[in-house]
């Protein structure tokens, strides 16, 4: 079976393509072997949704009257970067306030941008001949300002570790709460539902994928950072903690998604993060990609690292899969943990049975990548 | 059989009492104390009592007889549903089992009256959707 992107963008404008989720994908799989499925199916969705700390979002706030060149730039109290041009700026989903009590940060603001609501900013520069204001401080939101796109140095991650701890005493991580002695552990991936693990080789996504990004459109604009094609595989898919993994960067306007998709997290003892709702069409272009996108939580395996051992090189204690962590109880290694999820398995499901509702209704086509992803990538070490 | 939660608050008078050990002998309660505080002012504690429904309302009626107040507790924390994400990240931390994930649904469910009051869940939540509703 072939199919091209084209033969498919026609059914989806016809109203006659036939879209299912990665999740449905497994059981139809199962149920009528891929031949069959990929002749039935023209488009998979997949869906992910949960901390992206390697988000963020370029703002151009407007000029003011005389204008200011912002060199400092605060946000509802967190610091957007200064360094272009006169009211341009980045903020960082991990920045966070410098306000008493924290809690707030740059994923905060991207959430509260999209939700319409009002941005407290205050800025000052040098003042120069051109731009003669030193200070200003007002109100911006989504709506008075000139631009705002997310930009996601990296998001999506391929697969990724399951966190323990050997330690006595309990670890406030980026994987959350670890409690002492392998009480738990705790892993971040939508599994069988994850855009990277249901098209691994990313033999049809690349630069110029259009996606769901945030409840809105996005594109994949480059290889993400850290890009890793090197980590061991076990049934077609890179083992999660096993040397990362491949990452995507993607871009999309802020102006059309939607709050309930772009959250900013508050993760205890780490920091600020933001969790984006990432969702890429895979089109079934032949019975390979059909395959591909057929792969179950009991096939997509991660290892279980230590960390309890504060070291670059966590100790592996051994590698489960997404079915047994979803179950809520591990054994690895003679030790018994209850597992605990960081990223929404539900949203990750929301955002794939949305992105599967846009392209029956026609409101969303597929894109030819103009330029595929890197097939190799490595990553150093800084030393 | 049931098991109930209570917040037992004590003053200077009656927190040498061995509560345990009355509930035990005359009340047929199985108790398990799950914190306890003591301060100048006298000392607070939750406490679990397993046993007949009957014989747990004796024992509430005695404790009030001692003047220690005390409260049922199946409401510890609240959750706001329009903040939680059903992420999971407070399901393995918590030592009461009072949140479990739908297998089917993959929702976040969470059974207020399993809750022992460590305040683990609340900082652990990365949206801030788990609050105190009760003061211990
Ligand atoms: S306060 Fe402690 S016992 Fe109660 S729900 Fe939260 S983690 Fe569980
Ligand atoms: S940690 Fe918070 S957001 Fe996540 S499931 Fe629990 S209550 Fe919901």
């Amino acid at each position: 079976m072939k199919r091209t992107y084209d033969e498919i963008n026609e059914k989806i404008r016809k109203g006659k393509a036939v879209v299912i989720t990665a999740e449905e994908a497994v059981a139809l799989v199962k149920e009528k072997g891929v031949k069959k499925a990929a002749d039935e199916v023209d488009v998979v969705t997949t869906g992910t949704f949960g901390a992206m700390c390697s988000s963020g979002a370029f703002l151009n706030l407007g000029h003011s009257d005389p204008p200011i060149r912002m060199t400092n730039i605060t946000l509802n109290g967190v610091q957007a970067y200064g360094g272009l041009a006169a009211v341009d700026t980045y903020i960082g989903a991990t920045q966070m306030t410098d306000k008493k009590g924290g809690g707030y940060g740059g994923g905060h603001v991207i959430e509260d941008l999209v939700a319409g609501k009002k941005i407290h900013l205050v800025a000052s520069g040098p003042g120069t001949d051109c731009y003669t204001r030193k200070n200003i401080e007002t109100t911006v939101s989504l709506n008075t300002i000139n631009d705002a796109y997310m930009y996601n140095p990296r998001n999506s991650y391929q697969n990724y570790c399951v966190a323990t701890n050997s330690s006595d005493r309990t670890l406030q991580t980026y994987m959350g709460k670890l409690l002492p002695n392998f009480r738990n552990a705790t892993y971040s991936s939508a599994g069988q539902l994850s855009p990277l693990l249901n098209d691994p080789y990313l033999e049809t996504i690349g630069i110029g994928t259009r996606i769901f990004l945030g409840g809105g459109e996005g594109f994949v604009s480059w290889a993400g950072t850290q890009y890793n094609t090197q980590a061991s595989v076990i049934n077609g898919v890179p083992i999660g903690g096993s040397g990362g993994g491949r990452t995507l960067a993607l871009i999309g306007n802020l102006r059309g998604m939607d709050k309930e998709y772009v959250r900013g997290l508050d993760i205890f003892g780490y920091g600020t993060s933001l969790a984006v709702g990432v969702g890429v069409p895979i089109p079934i272009l032949n019975n390979d990609v059909m395959k591909r996108c057929s792969i179950s939580d009991a096939e997509i395996f991660a290892n279980v690292l230590d960390y309890g051992v504060p070291s670059r090189e966590r100790p592996v204690l051994g590698s489960v899969s997404y079915a047994d962590l979803r179950s809520g109880k591990i054994e690895c290694n003679g030790h018994v943990m209850r597992t605990s999820s960081l990223s929404s398995y539900k949203y990750a499901r929301k955002v794939a049975e949305e992105l599967k509702e846009w392209i029956e209704n026609d409101k969303f086509t597929l894109t030819v990548p103009s330029t595929p992803l890197p097939k190799e990538g490595s990553v150093r070490r800084l030393r | 059989m049931t098991e109930k939660k209570y917040k037992l608050r004590f003053n200077n008078s009656n927190m040498h009492d061995s509560v345990s050990y009355v509930l035990v002998s005359k009340f047929n309660i199985m108790p398990n104390v799950l914190q306890a505080k003591i301060d100048g002012s006298g000392g607070r504690m939750i406490l679990s009592m397993k046993g007949d429904e009957k014989d747990i309302e004796n024992a509430i009626s005695y404790l009030g007889s001692v003047d220690i107040s005390i409260e049922l507790m199946d409401n510890y924390v609240k959750r706001d549903e329009t903040r939680c994400i059903d992420c999971g990240s407070c399901v393995s931390i918590c030592p009461s089992f009072a949140f479990e994930m739908d297998k089917v649904t993959q929702d976040v469910l969470l059974d207020t009256s399993k809750c022992l009051a460590c305040g683990f869940c609340i900082s652990a939540c990365p949206t801030h959707a788990i609050s105190l509703k009760m003061n211990l």
